[in-house]
């Protein structure tokens, strides 16, 4: 008799785990799926005057949809962010001019534009990997005009970008998983989680 | 013939001890933990409708949501979430990494998408209500803004349904 509910046990055991088993997902199964590349800019402190180009190309054959995220440096929520849909080909540019603010120079402060980090990544819920089809470049730029009014442009000052991965680990926020930025992918390169 | 006796005591005790289990967790509740879903919550029920969900900021815990199974329908699946409150209301929400789809792989999810009917538990009470689905970006991006940069994670994106209270519903 007690064979009957030791049975009984195991059999509803391994109904629950079976039923309870996610398939082999293949989000979680790996991180690669996860990962978002992103380039980002360092935090550029430009002159009165200037202003800074953001520019973005779609290198890919198909549209790429792609997110500019803007920070301060005392926040990691951006600032402001501006979407852009690019055509297969085509470039979009960006010109921002950071609001003044008081700048503290080895105890001398200046009024000078707010120094400013950016990220260029993907839209949520659209293409986390559209950066692989676009060429993203940051310049700064000083347009200036001389007695009568003639305007000219100083030589643009490019800015170095770098790239990153944007990796999940662990435990996310309300996933189950950590996110941690990854922005030498070349040294550090991503390796599967091991199980 | 003795094996489909005893093949058929066997499902038999399984359906009733299924029974038992189902019975017992609708009677004394089957709270989630922060890693296993649970079914039908414990607490005491608040019958007052609560309009303003400030207070639910200071809240202790974590969020308690109990969904109705959109596979088995007399079914309760809990998990324990989040809560947003801005301006008076609450959000409850989930997050999901980039590549990822809403309502995929997430049971409670798949539930309020077919039923939005909730029951929600905060520091012990029970709040009845529903769930509408947040449409506006300027406010998820208002709201995401009082919670921390762990929103803005590239890719990331977190949906977000305003919960309201109906207690008479209950």
């Amino acid at each position: 008799m007690p064979r009957i509910p030791t049975a009984a046990i195991l059999v509803l055991a391994g109904i629950a785990a079976g039923c309870g088993a996610e398939p082999e997902d293949p989000i979680y199964a790996d991180t690669h799926p996860l990962s978002v590349p992103v380039t980002i800019t360092p935090s550029i402190q430009i002159a009165s005057g200037q202003v800074i180009l953001y520019k973005a190309s779609n290198v890919g054959m198909g549209p790429a949809a792609l997110r500019l995220q803007v920070y301060t440096e005392d926040n990691g929520i951006p600032a402001f962010y501006q979407d852009f849909k690019i055509p297969p080909g085509n470039t979009v540019s960006y010109v921002y001019a950071p609001p003044p603010v008081d700048l503290d120079l080895g105890g001398v402060s200046v009024q000078a534009p707010q120094a400013v980090r950016a990220t260029f990544g993907p839209i949520p819920r659209v293409d986390q990997n559209v950066m692989r089809q676009v060429v993203a470049n940051v310049q700064i730029m000083r347009a200036q005009q001389d007695g009568e009014g003639n305007a000219t442009l100083d030589p643009p000052i490019v800015v170095p970008l770098s790239h990153c991965n944007f990796e999940p680990r662990g435990t996310v926020p309300y996933i189950g998983g950590t996110w941690y930025w990854n922005c030498a992918p070349g040294v550090y390169p991503l390796k599967p989680v091991v199980r | 013939m003795k094996f489909f006796r005893l093949l058929g005591t066997t499902l038999g005790g399984l359906v009733l001890l299924a029974a038992v289990l189902l019975g017992a967790a609708a009677t004394f509740g089957f709270n989630p933990g922060t890693l296993h879903p649970g079914l039908w919550l414990t607490g005491e029920v608040a019958t007052e409708k609560v309009t303003d969900w400030d207070w639910a900021r200071k809240a202790r815990g974590l969020t308690g949501i109990q969904t109705r199974d959109h596979i088995v329908p007399f079914m309760a699946f809990s998990i324990n979430g989040s809560r947003f409150i801005y301006k008076g209301k609450m959000y409850l929400g989930s997050g999901y990494p980039t590549g990822a789809v809403m309502p995929e792989k997430r049971h409670w999810n798949k539930n309020i998408v077919a039923d939005p009917r909730v029951r929600v538990r905060i520091d012990g009470k029970l709040y009845d209500g529903k769930l509408t689905y947040l449409t506006d970006e300027a406010l998820h991006d208002e709201i995401c803004r009082q919670y921390g940069s762990n929103l803005w994670m590239p890719g990331f994106y977190i949906h977000l349904w305003e919960f309201e209270h109906t207690p008479s519903e209950s």
